[in-house]
């Protein structure tokens, strides 16, 4: 038995699929390729078409239009059990009759891949690579959500998948083992190189695993980029609002800024828009420096509350002189006491730091 | 206060005592009453050779297992189809498997020998009286069979079962089933105890069953009649027995420890 697995290389390519269920659209127009080893994650609120995704991926689905193929081959049509796909769910899906090694050994054993023996023993070395060594003979009700979790894992991958399907596999899980098991998903998916689309609403699970992330809105994909660049230059209003925190500003742009009520907001990408233009500023937390007095570049603002996240805290500002503005500040939380609720501050930012997008 | 409420705890399990054993104690008297002051067991040794006894007893039994057969070949397949694919079916076969409760017996059977005419092997024997006993068995079949199904997660189970390469006949045979047994196993004694004691169909249609058996016996020797009531319930304990130990054993789980 070979120390590392044999699980296909393959690549994913959607085309125009579309979704709908009656008169409701719920996938409109999906794109998007995914490299042979490749973990893609679908992010997205509630309702906004992540899982119906890849519940259509899986073959649980058929779509309304478009085409699916996988590793050269069209399966828009082929129903679940004919393709070679690996799927964890949200719920746990463990055979409850079976011990875990019974259920890694079921795909296998339905499909024929080999004697009672090898599936044994393939089932107890992925077993061992999820840490189950010792846990091969317990029936689910014997294992934690983590651990069925696990075995739901092995079991995906012991049929040799050419692409691997994790339907917020760890929604169900409290927040310590949720981020010890997806550090271990991840370790695995590079491990054994497979093709992995993971549906998650939780953007943090989204930017820390994947090589790319989806971000989903009302059936689209609104954009498809490395975590860094999603977080970083989000390509609209909705990814900018929905990934990580911060403070959006309306006003016009003039210049190398934006004019917000009286105040003229420092940002460099004002400039390559048009003079006058309608647009939004996205300033993130970590960008916004606070003074406690006037300075150079900074406006005017008042605390109104503070959140304390351990090493930072975060200061929510008010603004005096733009209309219905905010933004947030974190700060190391040893200098928080100063900026109490009610305080009058100052702040700025570098200006290349915030986004402007036309709205 | 506690005393007083177990008090009366105690007080209500006594009369539920006296109510259910008390005719079940004298019944057991007087079967072994031999006239006078003489007590025995001769009519129970004589109801064993009684021509007829274990006739229509394994009759009775034979019928019990064809209907649990055909109950499950109708209700398993379509149940499933039901909690997979239309949930919306549900509130039609609630009313359904409800049906027995609200028609009487004697319009069942005239509605039966009016819709079944032939074939003779069927009309003509005793297994004619499978096709009623399924439909008086169809409500607790069906609740049996529903809470099990509730219980389980089928539609993951049966997405799980695909997405590793499974067909319909292995995700039914050796994913689902496996995990409805208790339910099915419940299924099966409480159509064996109504099938067992079933009167009014296999007495109009003139079949000789055990429930018609125990009737005529009554009728001529009645300390027989009482030893085969006796009887009766003890079958029907023991199939009410195993329900209650099939039922307490916990259904499949898909949870865990967190």
């Amino acid at each position: 038995m070979d120390a590392t697995p044999h699980i296909a290389m393959s690549g994913v390519s959607l085309t125009g699929i579309e979704k709908s269920y009656g008169s409701r659209t719920v996938l409109a127009g999906i794109n998007m390729e995914l490299a042979q080893g490749e973990l893609v994650c679908l992010l997205g609120p509630s309702g906004c078409g992540k899982t119906t995704l890849l519940r259509i991926l899986a073959g649980f689905e058929t779509p309304s239009k478009g085409k699916i193929v996988l590793n050269g081959v069209d399966v828009t049509r082929l129903p679940p059990n004919k393709r070679r796909m690996g799927m964890v769910f949200q719920a746990y899906s463990l055979f409850p009759n079976m011990t875990a090694l019974q259920n890694v050994r079921f795909g296998p054993r339905v499909r024929g891949a080999g004697n009672a023996a090898s599936q044994t023993a393939e089932a107890e070395r992925l077993l061992a690579m999820v840490g189950l060594a010792a846990h091969v003979q317990k029936f689910p009700h014997q294992l934690s959500g983590g651990q069925q979790q696990r075995v739901a894992l092995a079991r995906a991958l012991a049929v040799k998948p050419d692409i691997l399907l994790l339907d917020e596999p760890l929604s169900a899980l409290d927040a310590k083992v949720r981020t010890q098991l997806r550090s271990e998903i991840r370790r695995i998916q590079k491990e054994t190189g497979i093709t992995t689309v993971f549906v998650t609403h939780d953007q943090e699970e989204a930017l820390s695993i994947s090589d790319r992330v989806a971000v989903m809105n009302e059936g689209h994909v609104l954009q498809i980029a490395a975590p860094a660049a999603i977080y970083r230059e989000p390509a609209n209003a909705f990814v900018a609002r929905f990934i990580g925190a911060g403070g959006v500003l309306q006003g016009r742009t003039e210049g190398q800024g934006v004019r917000a009520g009286s105040v003229l907001l420092n940002a460099t990408a004002a400039g390559a828009l048009p003079l006058g233009t309608d647009v939004e500023v996205f300033l993130r937390p970590e960008h916004v420096t606070l003074h406690e007095s006037e300075a150079a570049g900074a406006i005017r603002a008042r605390v109104d509350e503070q959140t304390f996240f351990g090493s930072l805290t975060r200061i929510k500002l008010g603004l005096h002189d733009v209309p219905q503005g905010e933004i947030w500040a974190d700060i190391p939380s040893d200098r928080a006491a100063r900026y109490t609720p009610g305080a009058a501050v100052w702040a700025s930012w570098l200006p290349d730091s915030p986004r402007v997008l036309a709205r | 206060m506690n005393k007083r409420l177990s008090l009366f705890n105690w007080t209500i399990i006594l009369l539920g005592v006296v109510f259910f054993f008390v005719p079940l104690i004298v019944t057991g008297i007087f079967s072994l009453w031999q006239g006078g002051n003489r007590y025995g067991f001769s009519a129970y040794a004589l109801l064993l050779n009684t021509p007829g006894f274990w006739a229509s007893l394994f009759l009775s039994f034979r019928l019990a297992v064809e209907t649990i057969a055909l109950s499950f070949f109708l209700l398993v397949p379509s149940m499933i189809f039901v909690h997979l694919k239309a949930q919306w079916l549900k509130p039609l076969f609630e009313f359904i498997s409800n049906l027995p409760f609200v028609i009487p017996a004697i319009a069942l059977i005239d509605g039966l020998t009016t819709l079944y005419t032939g074939p003779s092997w069927l009309i003509s024997t005793p297994n004619y009286l499978v096709i009623p006993y399924v439909f008086l068995a169809l409500p607790y079949a069906y609740r049996s069979m529903d809470v099990g199904l509730t219980t389980l997660d089928v539609k993951t189970l049966t997405e799980a079962g695909q997405s590793l390469g499974a067909g319909w006949g292995r995700i039914i045979f050796w994913v689902l089933l496996p995990n409805l047994k208790a339910a099915l196993v419940g299924a099966t004694l409480l159509t064996l105890t109504i099938v067992m004691g079933e009167f009014t169909f296999a007495s109009v249609l003139l079949f000789h069953t055990f429930a018609v058996f125990i009737n005529d016996t009554g009728q001529n020797a009645i300390t027989e009649a009482a030893a085969l009531s006796l009887f009766s319930f003890l079958i029907t304990w023991l199939f009410m027995l195993g329900v209650l130990v099939t039922g307490r054993r916990n259904p499949a789980s898909l949870g865990g420890a967190h």
